[in-house]
């Protein structure tokens, strides 16, 4: 780890070399997520934080740095809602049983590992950075179930690596039987899509990771 | 019973409500809007779902997000606390519709009941005592003026969609009448997108109290004694005592026949209030009925040893009431004091600001129903309650010794937050206060007359 602080998930093309076994036990996962963290560690300060969520299989890491033994600034609380691997689909609220001090904002660099994504749907390949500058968040404008296709067995509106338009449909959200159509503002290049198909999701949960100013 | 219930409202209800599931081994799902997510109840909640921004519309307003956290959560119930979507039959149907059971009467009932010119015209038809006026909504201006004509002034002309005390003006004088009524109509178009007005005889000085009723579906119904509600600024209470002070037994007892007999005629279901208005004469009048739980049910709690969120989610799950009338023996006087965000010598104009420091009184037999703790932000999204203080005696002179103990003890401090503590210190001193003489008139009384 070359920054001081990482923080983020892990994903099946992560960092390390493979998933936990499938249908682990709690004791097998936290020995596997113990080892991973030490592999990562490596010239890093101390481990501070782990957080696990199975369901949808979710890992969020943090370390302090040597010179970092003070608790982490009160405002990292708000900007890691608002970074979308912070976010932990099905857990209860990030702000509420972590017993450690609020996360510091992402860092700029690649971050240590990558948010899972549920149901195994991002696709094989490096997973972009969510936490890039020219990122823009497409979130669920209500409460209810995400679909990424017009129906069953349909293609999907978006995949990675896709040019959307302003005004394109990227998926729908169901509610209440009503479907309701989520639209990109903006034009750019999708770079993660964070929430699989026929997943309940929150208001505000980040959906599709946006690059703006990748045009090429 | 349930399993999973989601609490779909918000401050210190959604976590008086959650408090009693997770007694009863009920899983508790809390639905929030994002200026809640830091919230003691989100927190304590099994399970939380973010349902909307801030405004209330898009959130705790909303029956498609509500149901959509219910399905999604696994959720058999919703309770919806007081406010919000408690007392709105289309939310009632659409939870019917959806499978799941809300916590309070039948869509029908709260129909009916909650809107308040079909439930003058309900009262009359089952033979409770109304205050004269129209037997309904009245549309014609001409006919408005006679029946105010005929009931006396002064009168109020009131929104049947009303609450709150919005939408609503008095008239003392007749001449004044014809353009209060037209901005009255325009008024509750405005604020409810409903124009419907009744017109009743207006008391100046009354004593507001309300009955507690628990209804089963089997069609027994109970009453858990009477609550004065006197003490109102805005026509929002701020002060409940139960058992009404001064108030001979007997007539509190009428009370509640008149009650039960209202709730059996309504075929009510679950907790819920019928409200009167006593004149200095001793006449009693119905005004409205609340189908829901109502903000100051923590006194009658004291003195019965019932907890009405317990009962609502037995009735609500099918159960047969568990106390007979003659089981419910009121003890003791108990008394809550709406503790809230608000400048009283500015017409208790709400200020809402970050709360810095937060220390709420503790003793025997006092109990605070508070969502707030140090650097919450009160916003003006939502009413600015910061806490219910209910406190408990066996005599009244203990009672009102005790909460003026209590308040004296709470600190609450912000920047450009202001509270009305001192204000509720002084309604206790009052003297009206003291020997039991006050009407809803104390608070206008004050204000206009302070004490040296």
């Amino acid at each position: 780890m070359s920054q001081g602080m990482g923080q983020g998930g892990m994903s099946q093309d992560g960092l390390h070399g493979g998933l936990p076994p499938a249908g682990a036990r709690p004791e097998e996962l936290l020995a596997w997520i113990a080892g991973y963290a030490a592999e990562l560690n490596t010239g890093a300060g101390p481990l501070r934080r782990i957080a696990i969520t199975s369901g949808a299989t979710a890992v969020e890491v943090e370390w302090a740095t040597p010179e970092q033994a003070a608790p982490a600034p009160a405002a990292g609380d708000r900007a890691a809602a608002a970074d979308p691997r912070a976010w932990q689909p099905g857990a209860p609220h990030p702000n509420g049983a972590a017993p450690a001090p609020p996360p510091a904002p992402p860092p700029a660099g690649p971050p240590a590992a990558q948010q899972a994504a549920p149901n195994g749907d991002t696709p094989a390949g490096p997973v972009p950075d969510a936490a890039a500058e020219d990122a823009v968040v497409i979130s669920a404008p209500m409460v209810g179930t995400f679909y990424r296709a017009p129906e069953p067995g349909a293609p999907p509106y978006v995949e990675v690596g896709d040019m959307v338009e302003p005004g394109q449909q990227i998926g729908i959200i169901e509610a209440m039987k009503l479907m309701n159509p989520i639209l990109a503002e903006q034009a750019g290049r999708v770079g993660e899509i964070l929430v699989g198909d026929g997943t309940p999701v929150e208001y505000g949960q980040p959906l599709i990771v946006l690059r703006p100013g990748d045009t090429q | 019973m349930f399993n999973t219930i989601l609490i779909a409202n918000r401050g210190e209800i959604a976590l008086r409500v959650l408090r009693t599931c997770r007694e009863m081994g009920i899983r508790a799902v809390v639905a929030h809007s994002t200026a809640d997510r830091d919230t003691p109840a989100v927190r304590l909640a099994d399970e939380s779902i973010q349902i909307g921004p801030p405004q209330p519309k898009r959130s705790y307003l909303n029956p498609a997000a509500i149901v959509a956290a219910a399905l999604q959560t696994g959720a058999e119930a919703i309770h919806p606390g007081y406010g919000f979507l408690s007392e709105n039959p289309e939310f009632a149907e659409i939870c019917q519709a959806h499978g799941l059971t809300l916590i309070g009467p039948p869509p029908e009932v709260i129909a009916r009941l909650g809107d308040k010119s079909s439930a003058r015209a309900f009262a009359i038809e089952a033979r409770l005592p109304v205050l004269p006026g129209s037997s309904g909504e009245v549309a014609d201006p001409g006919e408005a003026k006679r029946i105010a004509d005929e009931a006396g002034y002064p009168v109020v002309i009131k929104a049947a969609a009303g609450g709150g005390g919005r939408a609503m003006r008095v008239v003392r004088d007749p001449r004044e009448f014809l353009p209060a009524f037209t901005a009255t109509r325009r008024e509750a178009v405005a604020l409810f997108g409903d124009g419907r007005v009744y017109v009743e005889k207006y008391l100046d000085a009354a004593r507001h109290i309300e009955v507690q009723v628990l209804a089963d579906r089997h069609g027994d119904v109970i009453h858990l004694g009477a609550r004065d509600c006197s003490i109102q600024r805005r026509r929002q209470k701020v002060i409940e005592e139960t058992p009404p002070p001064g108030l001979p037994e007997k007539a509190i007892e009428r009370l509640g026949e008149l009650a039960v007999r209202a709730a059996r005629t309504a075929g009510y279901v679950g907790a819920g209030t019928f409200e009167f208005v006593l004149d200095e004469d001793g006449g009693v009048y119905f005004i409205e009925a609340n189908c829901r739980l109502q903000v100051e049910h923590p006194i009658t709690e004291m003195v019965t040893g019932i907890d009405l969120v317990r009962e609502q989610l037995l009735i609500a799950a099918g159960r047969r009431l568990g106390h007979a009338q003659p089981d419910v023996v009121p003890y003791g006087v108990a008394l809550e004091c709406r503790v809230n965000a608000e400048d009283p010598f500015r017409n208790f104009v709400p200020t809402p600001g970050l709360v810095t420091e937060f220390t709420p009184p503790g003793g025997p037999f006092t109990r605070v129903d508070t969502h707030v703790e140090p650097n919450l932000r009160i916003t003006a999204d939502y009413d600015p309650l910061l806490a219910k203080v209910a406190v408990w005696a066996p005599t009244r002179d203990e009672v009102l010794a005790r909460m003026d103990r209590a308040l004296g003890e709470f600190r609450i401090a912000g920047p450009g937050l202001c509270t009305n503590l001192p204000f509720l210190r002084d309604v206790l001193a009052h003297p009206l206060f003291r020997h039991a003489k006050h009407t809803t008139a104390l608070v206008d009384q004050m204000m206009s007359a302070p004490l040296p």
